[in-house]
């Protein structure tokens, strides 16, 4: 029986290739909205576990800074 | 046989605090996984929790099983849920790497698999014991001297002759 969870977690976890949020370009028409119409984001980074990544990710940088 | 387990719950013992009673039965404290990683970020990030920490990791302890129970005790606690516990669990293993390597400290980080030729010293203890254990029944047991039955030959009219 799976006791302790942590390892598969982590090992699941593939934040080397996590999805970068992609910026929407404003565009500059006179008649292009100035608000974006629905307010709920629909990027793949509103995703719990891919903050978590992120977080991992900026975490796992420093320590490859750290050990060179 | 698996031993029993003598510490488990008694049957109904869930049902002996009113309920919402518990911490975790309530609404919990941080219940986005952003709130709880910001919760963990600020208390990880105090020398007194890496001092700590350090001593726990040079004891050769895995930082996945201090990962779970960090998380677990949170979980009992009421600051998050079970499922936040489990988002977070990665990241707090990362940030007490991140620990141990700025610190300079070997760490064990439980990610290797348990290799099958190194055998744990409670389990070698448990074997010894049950050998002894076994030699002592052997002592006290009277040995059975295997006796030969001597078979009669038949010796009725019918029976054959050699």
């Amino acid at each position: 029986m799976l006791t302790n969870p942590a390892r598969q977690l982590y090992i699941n976890m593939d934040i080397e290739n996590l999805e970068q949020p992609v910026e929407d370009k404003p565009t500059g028409g006179l008649l292009s909205p100035r608000k974006q119409m629905s307010a709920q984001p629909t990027s793949v980074a509103s995703q719990p576990a891919v903050r978590v990544g992120q977080h991992m990710l900026i975490l796992r940088k420093q320590r490859e800074k750290l050990n060179g | 046989m698996a031993e029993p387990l003598f510490d488990a719950p008694i049957p109904g013992q869930s049902l002996t605090a009113e309920l919402g009673g518990r911490p975790w039965q309530s609404p919990a404290q941080y219940p986005t996984v952003d709130e709880a990683i910001e919760y963990y970020m600020s208390r990880m990030a105090t020398d007194e929790f890496a001092d700590s920490l350090l001593e726990v990791m040079e004891m050769g302890i895995p930082l996945t099983t201090m990962a779970n129970t960090i998380q677990m005790s949170s979980v009992m606690e009421g600051k998050h849920s079970v499922d936040v516990g489990m988002l977070v669990m990665p990241m707090l293993i990362e940030m007490m790497m991140l620990i141990g390597d700025s610190a300079g400290v070997e760490y064990d980080n439980g990610l290797t698999e348990l290799k099958d030729d190194t055998t744990k010293d409670a389990v070698l203890d448990n074997v010894r014991r049950k050998l002894k254990e076994k030699i002592g029944e052997k002592e006290e047991t009277p040995e059975v001297e295997d006796v030969e039955e001597e078979i009669e030959e038949p010796t009725g009219l019918m029976a054959r002759r050699k």
